[in-house]
């Protein structure tokens, strides 16, 4: 593929939250690389799986347990609200979440956890649950204040144990109340523009097209997200908003730099396919890129081994230093097909 | 000009869309079928390109022009393609060694890479089997699962884990289709389970029963799918199909039945390799032996068994590997066999070299450049041995064979569920395929095939030089004449006589082989750690092998085997080396490469 810049280029960039969410931009807006548009506080991580039937003792498939399941698909869920409900027991949800599929079958639920911003913390009634006194709670507990825990974790007991049902920290153990208490991690994921432009369209809360005017030049190979900062041509004075374009051949040696500088992404004329091999691992041998996520994102404009790119390539490269510019490194070599692109903004 | 060449009454062009290559051949029958001409264009599927439909109409319009034909002069067009990484699918089943394996062989016969299998039986957590399908990014899930009138409760588990999974496809927000080839008393359970959004086809059982495999039914239907699914997302695909009134069909189901119909009319057991930019891709066609047994069923409880003989069968296997393709996976090759292991065939290239060069074949498969030279030679013995691997343990014996308890007789295959079929005892012929071939001499490909598959028994080398084989096969009314042409393109090199490794240090004489030639009979020693290359003249002629009283060529130790064979090009290679190490093979690259064929042995023949 030869490498080649396309002038004033009108291109939209689709940007897509996992889940749904906020949007905080409408049609039209205007949007710089900072902007934030979007937000959900669904957390992107495998959902909470409940083997229900298993808990309430009803078989799967049949009618008891379908009518006993109090929640449908597509459902937003409280902490507490009745997941399942029987003559004998009721399961609640243990936190805030979204459900994501109903098997009765399967006798399973799929909840996504939702963590709200000043969620309050869950109490586990823990001496209670294993049938100890408040007292002897602290012989038996697994965790201490300020563990982080991932649901299923075991937090105390020991031939007979408990797990946690909720992902946190552990803010309290009160041998008083013979209660753990921990806190949700607030982690909502954020979508920034990235990009300067106008917001063209918005849909199911969770994708935003953006459109704006570039000069695009064309690379061969890259690794990684997409990223937005200023453009630099100086690895020495590098920070975490930088680009840094390395004229020439990038080594090994500048891939570490650029790890603990925390910079935003390299591009350069060539590199040695070893290096970037030994940096990002076997990863990279399947040729789709774009979800690697290395420290960095990296966009190479030529092949592999020392080549220097295109001189109307590098000169628009050193004239845009200190602009903002968008790389949008992902390379897939199957199809849908994808080569490394770099945005400057006119 | 062949519009105006007598008694034409047949014209038909073939089109192989490839990863990299797009070509066409212009193919026409008289009294005999006759290749007229061949094109080949860049496949035109690059981020710049826009549209396949530019390559093939580049690639046809020459063909034409050349040959002074036009379009309405050709009756039909048949296309194939395995452009975009071609169809790539999950596997479903009950239990991962029985149905789930059977899906894989289907998969695999439909021409699709498979990018996961999943198995309902398996120690697998529900969240992680739901993770499996959507990491995948399948353009098609296969689920299978269940004889006849068998299991329900794990097929219909697995049909909720797939609408639970919501998979969407590696196209975007598209979800995956179904194809469910089970047991078909749940095929209504099934399609209740699957979200309407989801594409659900229908195919017969590839697995009714224990003892039978049959993978027909839903090799059409993923082949209908295929279409529709990668058809659309490829760029100008469909605009292909319309354009030129056909159905584009994933090149690899073809494959497959050419070298069947070849197999079934020469009576030989043949593997073939096609070296591709994304996968390597190997089909054989084996006909073996196996006993069968009578068996009576008292109270539903196997009583006794009785062979009753042996039963004859042939069966067909497709492996399509994605880490062997030498351009567009060659970094996967590297990364599958090490470095190492590709200097041992590239001596002259240092590892920062190999790393370059593969990773430049990847990102430009087409720079001739990088074709020239010893790392393309390793590239390509490193596939053959990682393609050959995959097809081994394809083309597994059928496991899972047991007792059918609803039946008072029944044949059951051999419950052995060791080895497999692909043994080069059983196997005749090895044809090679592809886009490298043309790169190498002669003595460099049988050299090749030699030692990165050291092949034992009697084995002949083929070669399909002009790479047009793979074309040829997408006609679809292949027939004894129209073979013809296909044997035609298909030059044979050399036939390859070895034995498994011999461990004794005591055994010299590996083996006796006697060759009788019209006029008289000679004979040859196998001599161990020694090669030896011997020229042939007559068309035909038999060998018997005498192997040492410890050295077992295909009938057991010291027993004799007698083989027909085709006089090749290079006549016999009686190879006493096996195995053959790295250090054997450096060595020998020089002994064969420019000097092999100067060594050769004339046979005295008469005639």
């Amino acid at each position: 593929m030869v490498n080649r810049i396309e002038h004033n280029k009108s291109i939209i960039r689709s940007l897509e939250l996992p889940y749904p969410g906020e949007v905080y931009v409408k049609i039209g807006d205007e949007v710089t690389p900072e902007t934030l548009i979007a937000k959900t506080e669904l957390l992107d991580v495998q959902p909470g799986y409940f083997e229900v039937a298993n808990e309430i003792g009803l078989e799967p498939e049949s009618s008891e347990l379908k009518e006993a399941i109090k929640v449908e698909v597509g459902q937003y869920v409280d902490r507490d609200h009745i997941l399942v409900k029987s003559s004998e027991k009721v399961i609640k949800a243990p936190y805030y979440g979204y459900v994501e599929h109903v098997s009765v079958s399967g006798g399973y639920l799929l909840i996504r956890q939702k963590v709200t911003e000043n969620e309050e913390p869950l109490i586990i009634d823990a001496a209670k649950e294993l049938g100890v006194s408040n007292r002897t709670l602290k012989n038996v507990l697994q965790v201490k204040v300020s563990d982080k825990v991932v649901r299923g974790n075991v937090i105390a007991g020991d031939s007979k144990s408990i797990t946690t049902p909720m992902g946190g920290t552990v803010i309290d153990i009160s041998v008083e109340n013979g209660t753990i208490t921990i806190k949700p991690h607030y982690k909502p994921t954020y979508k920034q523009a990235g990009i300067y432009g106008v917001v063209a369209d918005i849909r199911e809360d969770k994708v935003i097209d953006i459109k704006t005017e570039v000069d695009i030049i064309h690379g061969t190979f890259g690794i990684g997200r997409d990223a937005t900062g200023v453009l630099n041509t100086d690895l020495e004075n590098a920070n975490d908003k930088s680009i840094i374009y390395v004229s020439g051949h990038l080594n090994y040696d500048m891939l570490k730099k650029a790890e603990r500088d925390n910079v935003l992404a390299l591009i350069a004329d060539s590199v040695d396919a070893e290096d970037l091999y030994r940096f990002f691992l076997e990863i990279i041998a399947e040729g789709v890129t774009e979800q690697i996520n290395g420290p960095f994102s990296v966009t190479i404009l030529e092949k592999f081994g020392e080549n220097e790119t295109l001189e109307n390539v590098k000169k628009l490269l050193f004239e845009s230093v200190g602009k903002v510019i968008t790389v949008s490194s992902g390379t897939n070599v199957q199809t849908p097909a994808k080569r490394p692109e770099i945005y400057i903004y006119i | 000009m062949s519009n105006e060449k007598e008694g034409v009454n047949v014209k038909i062009i073939l089109v192989d869309i490839g990863s990299i290559q797009t070509k066409v051949t212009l193919v026409a029958k008289t009294d005999i079928w006759e290749v007229l001409d061949s094109k080949r264009v860049k496949t035109t599927i690059e981020v710049d390109d826009k549209s396949a439909l530019n390559g093939v109409q580049e690639a046809i319009e020459e063909l034409l022009e050349t040959n002074e034909l036009i379009i309405d002069e050709i009756d039909k067009f048949f296309i194939g393609s395995t452009a975009g990484g071609g169809l790539q699918m999950v596997v479903a089943g009950v239990v991962k060694n029985m149905t789930a394996e059977s899906a894989w062989r289907a998969a695999l016969g439909s021409g699709a890479i498979v990018v996961d299998m999943v198995s309902g039986g398996s120690a697998v957590k529900q969240p992680e089997r739901l993770d499996q399908f959507r990491k995948a990014k399948p353009d098609i899930i296969l689920l299978a699962g269940g004889t006849e009138g068998g299991n329900r409760n794990q097929v219909l588990g697995l049909a909720e884990t797939i609408n639970a999974a919501n998979t969407k496809t590696r196209w975007g927000s598209e979800l995956a289709a179904v194809v469910f080839a089970g047991n078909s008393e749940v095929r209504e359970g099934v399609k209740s389970f699957l979200d309407e959004k989801i594409d659900l086809r229908i195919a017969e059982n590839i697995r009714p029963e224990l003892e039978l495999e049959q993978t027909d039914n839903v090799n059409e239907t993923i082949q209908e799918l295929y279409m529709e699914r990668v058809g659309k997302n490829v760029s100008g695909l469909s605009e292909i199909a319309d354009m030129y009134k056909t159905q584009i069909k994933p090149l690899a189901s073809s494959v497959k039945d050419l070298v069947k119909k070849i197999s079934e009319k020469y009576e030989k057991n043949i593997l073939m390799f096609d070296l591709g930019g994304f996968t390597t891709d190997a089909y054989s066609s084996i006909e073996y032996v196996r006993r069968a047994y009578k068996r009576s069923i008292d109270d539903g409880q196997e009583s006794f068994r009785t062979s009753i003989g042996n039963v004859t069968e042939r069966k067909e296997y497709t492996s399509v590997s994605a880490n062997a393709g030498l351009n567009y996976s060659a970094p996967r090759l590297l990364s599958t066999v090490g470095v190492e292991e590709i200097q041992s065939w590239a001596k002259d290239y240092t590892a920062k070299d190999i790393y370059n060069s593969v990773f430049n074949r990847m990102i430009n498969p087409l720079d001739e450049e990088l074709y020239e030279d010893n790392l393309t030679r390793s590239l390509v013995a490193n596939s053959l041995k990682v393609g050959f691997c995959e097809h081994q343990e394809i083309a597994g014996k059928l496991k899972g064979v047991g007792i059918v308890r609803n039946m008072n007789e029944t044949f059951v295959q051999e419950a052995s569920n060791e080895g497999t079929l692909a043994d080069w005892y059983l196997l005749d012929d090895i044809i090679l395929s592809g886009g490298p071939v043309k790169h190498f001499e002669d003595g460099e490909l049988i050299q090749l095939v030699n030692d990165s598959l050291q092949p034992y028994g009697v084995t002949s080398i083929y070669v399909d030089k002009n790479d047009i084989v793979s074309q040829l096969s997408l006609f679809d009314n292949i027939d004894d004449t129209y073979l013809k042409m296909v044997e035609k393109n298909l030059p044979g090199l050399a036939t390859i006589i070895a034995s498994k490794p011999v461990d004794s240090v005591l055994i010299r004489n590996i083996a006796t082989v006697e060759v009788e030639f019209e006029n008289e009979t000679k004979t040859y020693e196998i001599k161990k750690n020694e090669l030896d290359f011997i020229t042939l003249d007559s068309k035909i002629i038999k060998i018997t092998v005498q192997p040492h009283k410890k050295v077992d060529f295909g009938a057991g130790p010291g027993k004799s085997i007698v083989r027909e064979i085709n006089s090749l090009q290079y006549g016999l290679i009686l190879d006493g080396r096996r195995p053959i190490n790295k250090e054997m093979t450096k060595d020998n690259i020089e002994k064969w490469y420019g000097h092999g064929f100067e060594n050769v042995k004339r046979g005295e023949v008469n005639g």
